[in-house]
């Protein structure tokens, strides 16, 4: 199954057995998030006022979960105006039925999908298929991923845990190529050969966004490859689906985005392809464009203070791969499309906390604090993970492992208390580790190395590091 | 459902105390070097770059960026005086099916701007950039750039293309020729746009 949404099937220790014991996976894990962990040091350090930056990205994304209504309702003013339709969906179902109803009502047998995980988490592709619509994914890893009924375990690079030689061997079993070498440019030209025909067929397409501008109704995708760029220039009639976190307020406020999202994911200046566009041009593109807006559980993240900042997200992935657990556990361990440190903030709170195997993701974390260093938008992942693992013991009533985490709350709102709170630990740490990794951990935690050992916190944090530089 | 949205929202009660930033300024760079940051950001992608001093030398850039190729789509109002002679040229008034775009083999395009910190080219639809879907098609984009339309950043840039915008005009930014590192995140050159891409700067 390509599509999984975002209901995981098992509880985190659970599913990141599989990981653990496919050796194979793990290699291709590791050499993958630490390749572009170095890139992207490169890539970010290139910008002097990144900080800045951060805190401008930050505070717009803020700005605008503080007044959505007002923003979603200006953006499709202003779409409308263009000549694009505008769909509002409080739900997957509702979303997916959109989707299909305008499939139906031009007779698309097939649709063209740019990678797109909202599309995903609503679980579209299956849901169309039931209604007699194909849908083809255009993006190389995406294809990968469907034509191995597989899922994806990274936001970014789908088919981060498929090598080479297994890629081929697929394209050759299912597209009929007849591969013999396993160089990805070879590999990358049989899904050319394979989908260009596609783009020029089909008559509709479906993609996610990344960002749209309330002030001017411009849709914006970024990408590499130029699938992008044919689904969104080439069917008759786009459909484009978009989580409401997701409008920005003015043309002007998607500068800092563009600049930071390239760095922070695939660590380069800019991506080969950026696409804007603003509703239907005359003779340019789709003559019919839709936007649906997507709620499927966000508003209800909305109301969380603290848990609302998981909103923020850009789905950059630099999170996923500064992550010492999920370059362990594997994305699929998260069980939803959502992996890395904000799937485990996000996933369940998408499923309102009620989801008992959703609710052992915010475990799912030695609490380093590398993601929210490594956040565009300054995310506090660390501390939204341990807030809600408060209210998860908190439903199961006070115990005194909730007491540690009250403290722990407190240790975290406050950075100096953090970095306190680090110090001790590395102190604190010496009778729970053998050879540099925890093996034991006491209370609320042993569940955790009960299963794996955890490597000791680092002898210095990013921010220690960061203040002795003299920055 | 809008109604029900808009009163979930409502009921989230999200207190309004965040205002929107506004963008740290930076020092700006001499002409110069903006222009030289520019070529050596778009070589990174592997995107070829010529620099010539004048118009009067673009037919003969574009020749070499041409090799030995001769089927050209060019948008309507590209000029005559800046094409090689003996091509095999179309032109498109907007009109050309995505069949008969397809049979070119390159396409030449002005372009709106440069981004110097990224190497980056954005089309507009504006002066000499016809539609989105002639840059797209055929796997060879020959793109003309002055060096008066070089802006240091993204920042600039996005300033700059706001009157596209409001006139509903789509963009188009490219950074170097279509890529993927999708597999083993080993970068490929061309998947589906354009596979090379050259680069005129005049002046
Ligand atoms: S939480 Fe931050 S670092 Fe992680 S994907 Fe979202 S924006 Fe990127």
């Amino acid at each position: 199954m390509s599509d999984g949404g975002i209901h995981p099937a098992k509880t985190f220790v659970d599913a990141a057995h599989d990981t653990l014991s496919n050796t194979q996976m793990r290699r291709n894990l590791r050499h993958v998030t630490s390749a572009i962990r170095d890139k992207r040091t490169r890539a970010v350090s290139e910008v002097d006022n990144w900080e800045d930056l951060r805190e401008v990205a930050s505070q717009t994304k803020q700005h605008v979960l503080e007044n959505l209504e007002t923003y979603l309702l200006q953006l499709e003013e202003s779409v409308t105006r263009a000549g694009g339709q505008v769909h509002w969906a409080t739900d997957a179902r509702e979303a997916r039925e959109i989707v299909a109803k305008i499939a139906l009502k031009h007779g698309a047998k097939e649709v063209i999908k740019i990678k797109s995980i909202t599309t995903d988490e609503i679980e579209l592709n299956g849901f169309l298929q039931g209604r007699g619509v194909a849908a083809i994914e255009t993006d190389l890893a995406e294809l990968i991923v469907q034509l191995s009924h597989d899922r994806p375990s990274h936001i970014l690079v789908p088919a981060i845990h498929k090598n080479r030689s297994e890629v081929r061997d697929l394209f050759n079993a299912t597209l009929g190529a007849k591969l013999e070498s396993d160089e990805p440019a070879q590999i990358a030209g049989a899904a050319r050969t394979y989908l260009r025909e596609k783009f020029f067929s089909v008559k509709m397409a479906v993609s996610g966004a990344n960002f749209a501008i309330a002030e001017t109704g411009t849709v914006c995708i970024v990408e590499s490859e130029g699938n992008g760029r044919m689904c969104l220039t080439l069917p008759d009639v786009l459909v484009s689906i978009m989580g409401i976190e997701k409008v920005l307020p003015r043309w002007e406020d998607l500068a800092v985005f563009l600049e930071m999202l390239p760095r922070s994911s695939t660590a380069e200046r800019m991506n080969p392809y950026n696409s804007m566009w603003t509703g239907v041009t005359e003779n340019d593109g789709p003559k019919e464009f839709h936007l649906v807006l997507l709620d499927n559980g966000r508003t209800q993240v909305l109301r969380d203070e603290v848990g609302s900042q998981a909103l923020k997200c850009i789905r950059c992935s630099a999170c996923l791969n500064v992550c010492p657990v999920y370059e362990r556990a594997g994305g699929h361990a998260y069980g939803s499309v959502y992996p890395g440190p904000i799937g485990a903030i996000l996933t369940p709170q998408l499923l309102e906390m009620k989801d008992d195997k959703a609710n052992t993701l915010p475990y799912a974390s030695s609490l380093c604090g590398a993601c929210y260093d490594a956040c565009p938008v300054k995310i506090n992942i660390p501390e939204v993970l341990i807030y809600l693992r408060g209210k998860v013991t908190k439903k199961k009533g006070t115990t005194l492992e909730s007491l540690a985490l009250k403290s722990m709350l407190w240790v975290m709102q406050e950075p100096h208390r953090f970095e306190g709170a680090l110090k001790l630990g590395r102190l604190g740490q010496g009778p729970f580790t053998q050879n540099g990794k925890f093996t034991v951990l006491p209370g609320l935690l042993s569940g955790w190395t009960h299963s794996r050992d955890l490597p000791e916190l680092p002898k210095q944090s990013f921010r220690e590091w960061w203040k002795e530089q003299g920055q | 459902m809008k109604e029900e949205m808009l009163r979930r929202i409502r009921a989230a009660k999200h207190p309004a105390r965040t205002p929107l930033p506004t963008y740290p300024a930076r020092p700006s760079r001499p002409q110069q070097e903006t222009t030289e940051r520019f070529v050596e950001h778009v070589e990174d992608y592997k995107a070829r770059v010529q620099r010539i001093a004048g118009v009067s030398q673009l037919p003969m850039a574009i020749r070499r960026a041409l090799g030995q190729k001769q089927k050209v789509v060019v948008p309507e109002d590209f000029p005559q005086e800046w094409l090689p002679e003996n091509l095999d040229l179309i032109r498109d008034p907007g009109t050309l099916s995505h069949h008969q775009i397809k049979l070119q083999e390159v396409v030449i395009t002005g372009c709106k701007l440069g981004i110097s910190d990224t190497g980056t080219l954005v089309l507009d639809s504006g002066a000499h950039q016809g539609r989105r879907v002639i840059s797209l098609i055929p796997d060879h984009h020959i793109c003309i750039i002055f060096t008066d339309q070089i802006v240091q950043g993204v920042h600039d840039a996005v300033l700059q293309l706001e009157s596209s915008v409001q006139a509903g005009q789509a963009l188009t930014w490219i950074s170097g020729p279509s890529a993927t590192s999708d597999i083993e995140l080993v970068r490929v050159e061309g998947v589906h746009g354009p596979r090379t891409l050259d680069v005129v700067l005049v002046g």
